[in-house]
């Protein structure tokens, strides 16, 4: 597996973050392929940590992925399945809470590849730190291994969810993270100019930042962007 | 027991009057053998060898356009001296890249120990006056390095860690490792964290001079 891009670029730019001890990206490499060795059939992953504010994806190589294809395409599956007898895959509203109904609606709009999804939230004592999604390319891929596997992520394996995210939004919102924590480092310097210039609290300092936003009819992370910008500029001049 | 040096340090006070100046010649003359001052630059006349300059912060603001002007570039190794020893002039002046701050109570002995500290290589911050925990005349008061310092002032400022590197020309690495051990010093867990604590000790300068201006 590897990062994807957005996920590279946040670990580069904004590191270190809460969640790693000592390098992040080395760290979800390394759980990634303990993961890989119990679930060949694991696909990506991604880590979503609640004190960073900030969702970290893995995916399958192309390379594994083919030849997870591959294997699949050998062994048979419920797509070949399909294509063969000419079956329509169909998804009935009042069968919506059918896992096995579930699976089949999402793949025909599901990222490529993935069949089954696991959920895992991780605690820190008794506070929600985050929580780890795995994504696999047949069904029934993590069955069996769910204690295994939040043992590698420290989760909590009781508190274990399949096929929430067939979808991979996850990855959706991992693509964000570099936008998002540029965002959230010039909302809070663009926060506490505001705060020292007018002798206002943080909080007070916030709401004055989205007033002005809203009235400008622009977001609060680009109100908050030219902020700092311009000071940039004052500072260089 | 200050560390000992083959020769002694030659330190020049900048920008300041000559009550200060005398004043300190007088102070410093019992420890010639480790630290002496050099005259200041006459008009027309070539800077003379210095090891580190000694300048008030306050001083400096009256007498240059921008704190970094390029006479005080020219200075070498700068350590502040003032009587305002506040925690945001401290950390600005750090986060300006001074070797050290020392406050104009501090006696003769720890100046003398705080300068060749500086000269030494190590951030030398001393305060408080001789009434003070002689623990203090350490550089436990302040949480970080100097390196630390410059990194999370840089961070405060919106730099990514790869602007951060172009600034410095320090490696990836070596920043994030700073970053680490200042997110430990100071209780930081995150970025916006780090950021806050820097903007709201006055670690971050463009922050500090809006603040201060008139």
């Amino acid at each position: 597996m590897k990062p994807i891009p957005e996920t590279a670029q946040a670990i580069e730019e904004f590191g270190p973050f809460a969640i790693e001890n000592e390098n992040l990206l080395a760290e979800l490499l390394d759980k990634a392929h303990r993961v890989q060795d119990l679930v060949p059939q694991c696909v990506g992953l991604s880590v979503a940590s609640s004190r960073d504010a900030v969702t970290f994806t893995l995916v399958a190589t192309a390379q594994e992925i083919a030849l997870l294809d591959a294997i699949r395409y050998v062994a048979g599956g419920p797509c070949l399945e399909a294509v063969e007898t000419e079956q329509i895959l169909a998804y009935e509203r009042a069968d919506r809470f059918d896992e096995q109904k579930w699976q089949l609606f999402a793949q025909a709009t599901a990222a490529a590849s993935v069949a089954s999804t696991l959920t895992l939230p991780i605690f820190e004592g008794e506070r929600l730190f985050g929580s780890v999604n795995l994504y696999a390319s047949t069904p029934t891929a993590f069955n069996g291994h769910h204690q295994a596997i939040a043992h590698i992520f420290d989760a909590w394996a009781a508190g274990a969810v399949t096929n929430a995210d067939l979808s991979f939004t996850s990855r959706s919102i991992a693509e964000r993270a570099p936008d998002l924590l540029r965002a959230e480092i010039d909302l809070t310097v663009a926060s506490s100019m505001i705060a020292h210039q007018d002798n206002v609290s943080i909080d007070a300092a916030r709401r004055q930042l989205d007033e002005a936003a809203r009235r400008a009819g622009v977001t609060e992370a680009q109100l908050a962007q030219t902020i700092v910008e311009l000071e940039r500029l004052e500072d260089s001049e | 027991m200050h560390p000992v040096t083959d020769a002694p340090v030659r330190v020049v006070v900048a920008d300041d009057s000559e009550l200060v100046v005398r004043g300190l010649q007088a102070m410093l003359s019992p420890y010639a053998h480790a630290v002496i001052l050099v005259s200041p630059t006459r008009a027309g006349a070539p800077a003379p060898m210095r090891d580190l300059t000694l300048y008030d912060p306050a001083s400096v603001r009256r007498t240059t356009a921008s704190p970094r002007s390029d006479r005080l570039r020219a200075a070498g190794r700068m350590v502040a001296y003032s009587w305002d020893c506040s925690q945001a002039l401290v950390t600005t002046e750090l986060a300006r890249g001074a070797a050290g701050f020392v406050g104009k109570r501090v006696p003769a002995e720890r100046l003398v120990g705080a300068l060749m500290r500086a000269h030494a290589g190590q951030v030398a911050v001393d305060l408080d006056g001789p009434e003070q925990d002689r623990r203090r005349a350490r550089n436990d008061g302040w949480p970080l390095t100097k390196r630390e310092t410059s990194v999370i002032a840089l961070i405060a400022q919106g730099l990514t860690n790869a602007e951060i590197v172009e600034h410095t020309q320090l490696s990836i690495n070596s920043i994030k490792s700073y970053i680490r051990g200042a997110y430990r010093r100071i209780d930081a867990r995150t970025r916006p964290q780090a950021v806050f604590w820097a903007l709201s000790t006055g670690s971050a300068p463009t922050l500090t001079s809006r603040a201060r201006a008139p």
